[in-house]
């Protein structure tokens, strides 16, 4: 399971940090974990984990292996594994994972789907 | 043998003693060589070419960060088209001023560096490519209206006050998260932002990012190269094929 102490061991080994002054456009594909707490517009991918702090701000589609969502998305998110998503999340698009955890207080607008671990069950249209 | 690239400002009255002490301790080590000094009409490249070519086993730059960069330019240009001559550089910084690279390879300055030469513990290390120039620690450049372009695929933004940094071998802070080193046969791009005094609750921050190909315009700045070389944008930087030997410290923070 994916606890907070993992969480944090996540991103002790990061590849890419967006900054809280930061914007970036375009598609943003990276390999290792990737840690968020600026603008976004575009695409993010990641074969690892992503985390999106509680000010940033994403208008772009998601695929990670495992995600930590605490910020603003206007996207849809697909995750390959565990999806935790805090209070301070405001989502607007579909959520596709296999495990996930909402938070009493995070906003979410769109459809949810589980599935069994695997990305390419397109179940969300 | 070995040979001595000298800067042209070591031979000034001023760093006489100093290079008499740096001459003495290199004979009494048994490292005597051929010394070469730098003037204006100088080529270094074509210097270090023909040194190679008669057998040279080590150069060793004698000044500060600029001979230290012109020297490993020449080498790695010599090795694009000679990748099997891979001679080991050497660095003797003479005096403090513009010489803070040397800290990071573990070389003290003056006379004491002959020592480490002594030692020969060589360290094969990455190199950044800006345009046609290599460098070995990092390119920087103000955030002010500079644009960043990464691999074709997005670009960056950043509205606020800062430095950008491209790495290769770290001399500055980078975040805790971040591995970077120049056996990783890549750069990282660093953002830093400057801490405002008035606000306390703007406390800017750093960014990180991975990249193969990147492409920085600035048209009021120009990048500084390993703290000795201003190249006006655009640029484009990626890591170079050519890798040195650098006859580094036991104290070097890497």
């Amino acid at each position: 399971m994916f606890n907070k102490e993992n969480n944090e061991m996540s991103t002790k080994d990061a590849e890419t940090i967006i900054g809280p002054s930061i914007k970036v456009k375009g598609n943003f594909h990276g390999e290792g974990n990737i840690i968020i707490e600026g603008i976004v517009e575009g695409s993010v991918k990641t074969d690892k984990f992503l985390l999106i702090g509680n000010k940033s701000i994403i208008t772009a589609s998601i695929q990670a292996n495992d995600a930590k969502i605490g910020g603003e998305i206007k996207g849809n998110i697909k995750i390959n594994g565990y999806l935790e998503i805090t209070k301070t999340a405001k989502i607007f698009g579909d959520i596709e994972a296999s495990l996930i955890s909402i938070e009493k207080g995070a906003v979410i607008n769109g459809r949810c789907s589980m599935v069994a671990g695997n990305v390419k069950n397109d179940s969300i249209k | 043998m070995h040979v001595y690239i000298y800067d042209s400002y070591v031979n000034d009255r001023k760093n006489q003693s100093i290079i008499s002490k740096i001459e003495t301790r290199i004979t009494d080590l048994g490292l005597g060589g051929k010394i070469i000094r730098i003037g204006m009409f100088n080529s270094i490249y074509n210097a270090i070419e023909n040194e190679i070519n008669k057998g040279a086993k080590t150069i060793i730059a004698v000044g500060n960060n600029n001979i230290f960069n012109q020297v490993i330019n020449s080498v790695a240009k010599f090795l694009t088209s000679t990748p099997k001559k891979n001679i080991p550089i050497g660095f003797i910084p003479v005096g403090k001023q513009n010489n803070e690279k040397a800290q990071f390879t573990g070389i003290p300055f003056n006379e004491e560096a002959c020592d480490i030469l002594s030692a020969r513990r060589i360290d094969l290390l990455d190199l950044g490519k800006i345009n046609n120039q290599y460098f070995l620690f990092e390119a920087k450049i103000p955030t002010k209206g500079t644009t960043i372009e990464i691999d074709k695929n997005f670009s960056i933004e950043i509205d606020k006050s800062g430095d950008i940094y491209i790495v290769n071998l770290p001399t500055i802070n980078m975040p805790k998260e971040i591995n970077s080193s120049a056996h990783d046969d890549c750069l990282e791009l660093l953002i830093n932002i400057n801490k405002s005094s008035f606000l306390l609750k703007d406390s800017g921050g750093q960014s990180v990012f991975n990249f193969k190909k990147l492409k920085i315009i600035n048209n009021s700045f120009p990048i500084t190269v390993d703290s000795s070389l201003k190249l006006p944008t655009p640029v484009e930087i990626e890591i170079a094929k050519e890798k040195i030997n650098l006859i580094v410290g036991k104290n070097r923070k890497f």
